[in-house]
């Protein structure tokens, strides 16, 4: 039995290299999708329900006769920008707030942790899926909800990193000439925060996918008539028997994105001046599972 | 040991005391009128009127809480719109399915995810370290709900070995419990591969070594030691299981707590809806204290 080994240098760069390019090309699919999709996403023609693949239909047509690839493509649209969105948001608001309160300490530092304590009761995307359900399934009522029980994770990393920098002597340094607690925060705590948090952003996208997809599939997303890969895999998966392309694409594209925020987020940390890989492994499965991309905390739902 | 335990235990109330706060303030303070929302938009005034009243929600909020409050305490969380039951007793019989299927979850990931750890741990770069850390990279990025249908059109529709869904016909259980087991079990064996190499570098391992232990018996100091993050990580699993059922349960017609969630989700039945997102918070809260109580039993350095 050996210690374990450290994964080369260069297998982080080609894991960041491979699950950056698997998020661009399938956003890049998403943003040229009105214009090579060959057909309109909408479109239905119940002359060519669940109609087998052909020339002018690529990967066939669903139950209402429409364009599989064109939905597929116009999914891109909504799923991965959606949860950059998402990701983006959280990631902002948590290292915000878990900055102010590292830096703070006390009563703000306990409110923040009780707040984070009490979103965490709640497991998975369960929070999630109750709001939705209370306010009704719609593109911004998933944002809210997502984002609602997105932003403990960064929050909490945050303040750890915080409480850790805080100690160190150039921030004594700083203090010392005059700095001020915003001036700290922007210019001392949160640059070097941003890159830890980054590393797990990367991983929460795959998550935020996996979540917004897991609440379209029990009806509670972005309603129909418009494309996203997890309400094409929810009719799939009602035509199993006659037509399982149908189940099968969309959900090997909302994998495939899964997979590839996890390889750039692996290829992020595990470069050399970012954090430790023991935090980003652990990120990682809560990540890609539980789309709330807080460190060991949490698991998977999807 | 039990002090301990105690003390999470009391920790606990105030927190789901604040879940259960949370769940009702979603409920009755959020924008947007629940009851509309309920009996869709051509509802008659007086008919949204009626069901406002049978809810509560036209009293004042403080007093719908602290009826809120006083319930749950009875253990009364009201009576579900479209079943005309209790909320409580909905919960109670639908409880041992998800449990059942929880446990067959928990067993075949372990059983999976033990073996394919150790190996992976003994030779670091190996075959099986390479394959097996593909093989769970794969299994995270698989939401649950498209490998269930995957596992139904291979081993149900094709190969005709498995029921469909259900909970009756013998073999229910092996789709759903595999369908979530598989990233759990991936999960737990990277951790224990990752764990035992931590462990096998320890300083006392070396040192058992150079008074003439034998290759196994340090193996067994090392798994020993690494099981606590492991541990961990099965109570934190329990989360994944619990919202990996609400999709499972909905993908198999699996008749649980999840599924129920769903069904109240579609008839807007909100009583409903708070008992089982209340019942899913507890039970969460509750299996990561067993698993504090099981990790401190194994190691006591892990009692703060």
């Amino acid at each position: 039995m050996a210690p374990g080994r450290a994964a080369p240098r260069h297998r982080h760069g080609t894991s960041r290299t491979a699950g950056a390019l698997i998020l661009c090309l399938l956003m890049a699919a998403g943003a040229v999708a009105p214009w090579v999709a060959p057909h309109p996403p909408d479109e239905q023609d119940l002359a060519r329900r669940l109609a087998a693949p052909d020339g002018a239909h690529p990967l066939g047509c669903d139950d209402l006769g429409r364009d599989v690839l064109a939905r597929l493509l116009h999914g891109a649209l909504i799923s991965l920008p959606l949860a950059l969105l998402i990701v983006g948001l959280s990631a902002g608001v948590g290292m915000l707030l878990g900055g102010l309160a590292g830096l703070a300490g006390g009563a703000v530092d306990a409110a923040l942790m009780a707040t984070t304590d009490l979103l965490l009761a709640f497991p998975g995307i369960l929070l999630a899926v109750a709001i939705v359900a209370v306010r009704g399934p719609g593109l911004a009522n998933v944002a809210v909800a997502l984002c609602v029980i997105g932003w403990v994770g960064y929050a909490r990393l945050a303040r750890g990193e915080t409480l850790r920098i805080v100690r160190e002597p150039f921030i004594e340094a700083a203090r010392a000439a005059g700095a001020g607690p915003a001036r700290l925060l922007g210019r001392h705590v949160l640059p070097l925060v941003s890159r830890p948090v980054a590393v797990q952003a990367a991983l929460g996208v795959g998550g935020m996918v996996m979540a917004e997809a897991g609440l379209s599939f029990l009806g509670l997303g972005v309603p129909p008539p418009t494309a996203t890969w997890g309400g094409m895999l929810r009719d799939g998966a009602q035509n199993l028997l006659d037509a399982p392309r149908l189940a099968i694409a969309p959900g090997a594209l909302i994998a495939l994105a899964v997979l590839g925020a996890q390889m750039l987020g692996h290829g992020l940390g595990g470069a050399p001046e970012s954090v430790g890989a023991e935090g980003v492994d652990g990120a990682t499965a809560a990540g890609a599972g539980s789309g709330r991309g807080r460190p060991v905390r949490e698991g998977r739902a999807g | 040991m039990s002090g301990y335990l105690l003390r999470r235990l009391l920790a606990a109330v105030p927190l789901l005391l604040g879940a259960a706060t949370l769940v009702f303030l979603l409920v009755h303070l959020v924008p947007g009128d629940p009851v509309r929302l309920m009996l869709g938009a051509g509802a008659r005034d007086s008919d949204v009127a009626e069901y406002r009243s049978r809810l509560g929600l036209d009293r004042p909020v403080g007093e719908q809480y602290l009826r809120f409050v006083g319930g749950l305490i009875r253990g009364d969380l009201g009576t579900s719109l479209h079943y005309q039951d209790p909320v409580g007793t909905l919960l109670r019989e639908r409880l041992p399915s998800t449990i059942r299927l929880a446990a067959a979850t928990l067993l075949l990931a372990l059983l999976v995810a033990v073996p394919a750890g150790l190996l992976a741990a003994v030779r670091p770069g190996g075959w099986w370290d390479r394959l097996s850390t593909a093989i769970a990279a794969l299994a995270l990025s698989m939401p649950s709900f498209w490998l269930g249908p995957l596992l139904v059109l291979l081993f149900s529709i094709r190969l005709r070995w498995l029921p469909v869904s259900g909970s009756e016909a013998p073999g229910a259980l092996v789709l759903p419990a595999a369908t979530l087991a598989f990233p759990i079990a991936a999960l737990l064996a990277r951790l224990l591969c990752v764990s035992v190499r931590d462990q096998a570098a320890a300083a006392y391992v070396t040192a058992a070594r150079a008074r003439g232990l034998g290759r196994g018996s340090t193996l067994l100091h090392a798994v020993r030691n690494a099981i606590g993050p492991v541990v961990t990580m099965i109570g934190l699993q329990t989360g994944s299981l619990l919202t990996g059922a609400i999709l499972t349960e909905t993908v198999f017609a699996w008749p649980g707590l999840g599924r129920l969630l769903v069904r109240a989700i579609t008839y807007r039945d909100y009583p409903l809806v708070e008992g089982c997102v209340l019942a899913f918070a507890f039970i969460y809260t509750l299996a990561n204290l067993a698993c504090d109580g099981v990790r401190v039993a194994l190691d006591p350095r892990a009692r703060p």
